[in-house]
């Protein structure tokens, strides 16, 4: 249901109205989180708190949006990649940790998949694969 | 509960300054998993202040209690 409302946004050309959808679908997914960290420690979250935990991821996001962008640009490339991402999170050791191993774990699957194809293959660019729909539960 | 990676790829392209930008799909994977810890930190440090004050529900104030430092430790 994320993905519908998702493509019901339309681009963003049409001004900035498309930012409220967004913030929605990233309050429902903060909601749905609170909803498991609630059900394991045993306690419910007033609605207020989950809108601002929202309100604080949006603006992290954005936060990290614009650095990971001046991060690409400053290595003059117009894609943001991995090691990006890894830049962004340096200041915290622990977060560090967890992305450098999932980047480990990513390169290793990339390069199973390499071996295992008959045809050498020309280098898939990785920004179709970010035109796909994803649909998570 | 994850982050959907079309949310995170749509939020992010609406953010950057320059239009051309794009972003590859395993960091998309990465700040979706950076996010989904990011909003699981803040709710469980709010948890365990309300569970220290023995509430039963957590609210606002147990939230701007952790706040400051849930800012500076991101």
């Amino acid at each position: 249901c994320l993905c519908v409302i998702l493509q019901l946004t339309g681009d963003g050309h049409g001004g900035r109205r498309g930012g409220e959808t967004l913030k929605a679908a990233i309050h429902f997914t903060v909601g749905r989180i609170c909803e498991e960290v609630g059900a394991e420690l045993g306690l419910t979250y007033h609605r207020k708190v989950i809108a601002t935990l929202s309100e604080i991821t949006c603006s992290q996001l954005e936060h990290y949006a614009t650095d990971v962008e001046a991060f690409s640009n400053h290595a003059r490339r117009t894609t943001v990649s991995t090691d990006d991402v890894k830049l962004l999170v340096r200041r915290n050791p622990q977060l560090a940790e967890h992305i450098k191993e999932m980047t480990d774990s990513m390169e290793e699957t990339r390069k199973k998949k390499g071996k295992r194809g008959r045809k050498p293959k020309i280098k898939d660019p990785p920004e179709d694969n970010t035109e796909q729909t994803v649909i998570d539960d | 509960m994850k982050f959907s990676e079309k949310l995170i790829y749509e939020f992010m392209k609406f953010h950057f300054e320059k239009s051309n930008t794009r972003i590859n799909a395993d960091a998309i994977k990465l700040v979706a998993k950076i996010m989904e810890l990011v909003a699981k930190e803040g709710a469980t440090r709010a948890a365990y202040q309300a569970k220290q004050e023995g509430a039963d529900t957590v609210t606002v104030e147990h939230l701007e209690k952790v706040l400051a430092q849930l800012l500076l430790d991101l």
